[in-house]
């Protein structure tokens, strides 16, 4: 397991490397497109620590190299109540690749994790945000967000 | 004590005021210089001189986003197609940033977003190309072909300059515009800033628009919600009255709008202060500020699913 904090804001969260490593090979899958989805997990130490179980691919999406949009449609839906009913995980975040460039969030990532702070009935106010810059070659590196009060801050 | 809806909006307004991030302005003015420098020194006699657009020269910007568009106007015979002028635009953009930004084709411009700085501010500019429509014509007239990056490789004829010339001045729409444009960011609604322009313009000029700020802005509303999915509703471009603008949202998007707007007006009317749900104050820049956070990752009820919204990430 690693693990990354957020000091400003004495977040934490726990992640296997395995995890990475799967992300980037789905990524050069898609390259040159982003590619993008879930990031399912549970909390713990008082709701400190999320510790990252899986990340899935979305299922109903549209990409090109500078965008992933997904759909969270009623397959999606049974398939978040599934994981909680059946393993106890929570959706916690998002993830997604930019290809042939950095971790950087950008505005539209901004936006987008507001979305879900702002979304009444998403019920989660600090979702996480993993980026992964790669190319061809393979990874160049990823970093993980939070939003907290429409503020993005990294971790690590 | 009453709750005033027109107090609570002009407070909407000032706490979206540019002013209160001038170092971030006067960060954006320099890179702007700049590039508009780099793109004289590049393309010498093939343009004319390059001018800013964007919601910050029609006073329309809020500080939760705002745009800095510069346009540079191509003249005809600098490339044989207006593809090949975007593409040059982007490719020198994209060498002369590197490693200091990262430089995107977008719809009608290139956008340049720079590294977070020290401060942890980023710096967004568009770019916009545009070509002149025939030898010498551009002096006279303003009118440029922009290109639009569609898969039928299309491109569109407009005049920026009367564009920015048709808000000049209408201190009272610009309000109202405003409004709309953080309501529109609040709420994630995917429309055009310049469409809500268009039509807000549209409304003082067909209808009396008077009043307090309240008043204004529910006329405003009233008339978009009843005009908006009119079949022969339409939206003129004010650079080029062949444009109609009202053809870029779908009917869904329309009647969307429609409901959305329904809805504020009926909620409002159930009671004053539901209108502070639809209109957020900028929490950055009120009075007292709670710092809470250090309470650890919030979510509300864990004894269900957390089910996200559709989301774009770019
Ligand atoms: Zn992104």
């Amino acid at each position: 397991m690693s693990s990354v904090v957020n000091e400003e804001l004495g977040l934490k969260i726990d992640y296997d490397e395995n995890v990475i490593n799967q992300l980037t090979e789905i990524a050069l899958k898609h390259y040159p497109n982003e590619i993008g989805g879930f990031i399912l997990g549970k909390y713990a130490e008082e709701n400190k620590k999320a510790i990252i179980i899986e990340c899935v691919v979305a299922t109903n999406y549209k990409n090109s190299p500078i965008s992933f949009k997904h759909k969270v449609d009623y397959e999606t839906k049974e398939f978040f109540v599934r994981k909680f009913n059946e393993d106890n995980l929570h959706y916690i975040g998002e993830w997604h690749t930019h290809p042939d460039s950095n971790s950087r969030y950008s505005s539209t990532d901004f936006n987008a994790l507001q979305r879900v702070a702002n979304n009444n009935t998403s019920n989660i106010e600090n979702p996480i945000l993993l980026i992964l810059g790669f190319s061809k070659k393979g990874l160049n590196d990823y970093s993980f967000y939070v939003i907290e009060k429409n503020k993005i801050s990294k971790y690590g | 004590m009453s709750f005033k809806k027109s107090d609570y909006l002009s407070s909407v307004l000032e706490t979206h005021r540019m002013t209160h991030i001038e170092s971030l302005v006067d960060k954006f003015k320099i890179k702007r210089t700049e590039i508009k420098e780099k793109l004289e020194q590049n393309y010498e006699d093939k343009i004319y001189s390059p001018f800013n657009s964007g919601s910050w020269k029609k006073h329309t910007a809020i500080n939760s986003k705002f745009d800095l568009d510069i346009v540079v106007p191509f003249k005809r015979n600098s490339f044989s197609t207006i593809t090949d002028m975007f593409d040059d635009l982007y490719d020198f953009l994209k060498e002369e940033y590197r490693g200091v930004a990262e430089v995107r084709p977008q719809k009608v411009s290139v956008g340049i977003r720079f590294y977070t700085d020290d401060d942890g501010d980023i710096v967004e500019i568009d770019v916009v190309p545009g070509r002149e429509l025939s030898k010498d014509d551009y002096p006279e007239t303003s009118r440029l072909n922009l290109n639009i990056n569609t898969y039928d490789g299309n491109y569109i004829q407009t005049n920026i300059e009367a564009q920015i010339e048709n808000i000049k001045g209408k201190s009272d729409a610009r309000q109202i515009i405003r409004l709309l444009k953080i309501w529109k960011q609040q709420k994630s609604r995917d429309v055009k800033s310049f469409f809500m322009e268009l039509i807000v313009i549209k409304a003082f000029d067909n209808k009396l628009i008077t009043g307090n700020l309240w008043n204004k802005l529910k006329t405003v509303l009233e008339y978009i919600s009843d005009e908006i999915t009119r079949e022969n509703f339409t939206l003129k471009d004010p650079g080029n009255s062949n444009n109609d603008i009202a053809d870029t949202l779908g009917w869904y998007q329309k009647q969307s709008l429609k409901n959305d707007f329904d809805y504020i007006l009926s909620d409002v009317d159930k009671k004053d202060e539901n209108l502070k749900k639809h209109f957020k104050e900028n929490e950055n820049f009120k009075e007292e500020e709670d710092k809470s956070g250090s309470g650890g990752y919030r979510v509300g009820d864990t004894s269900k699913a957390i089910i996200p919204p559709s989301n774009h990430f770019g």
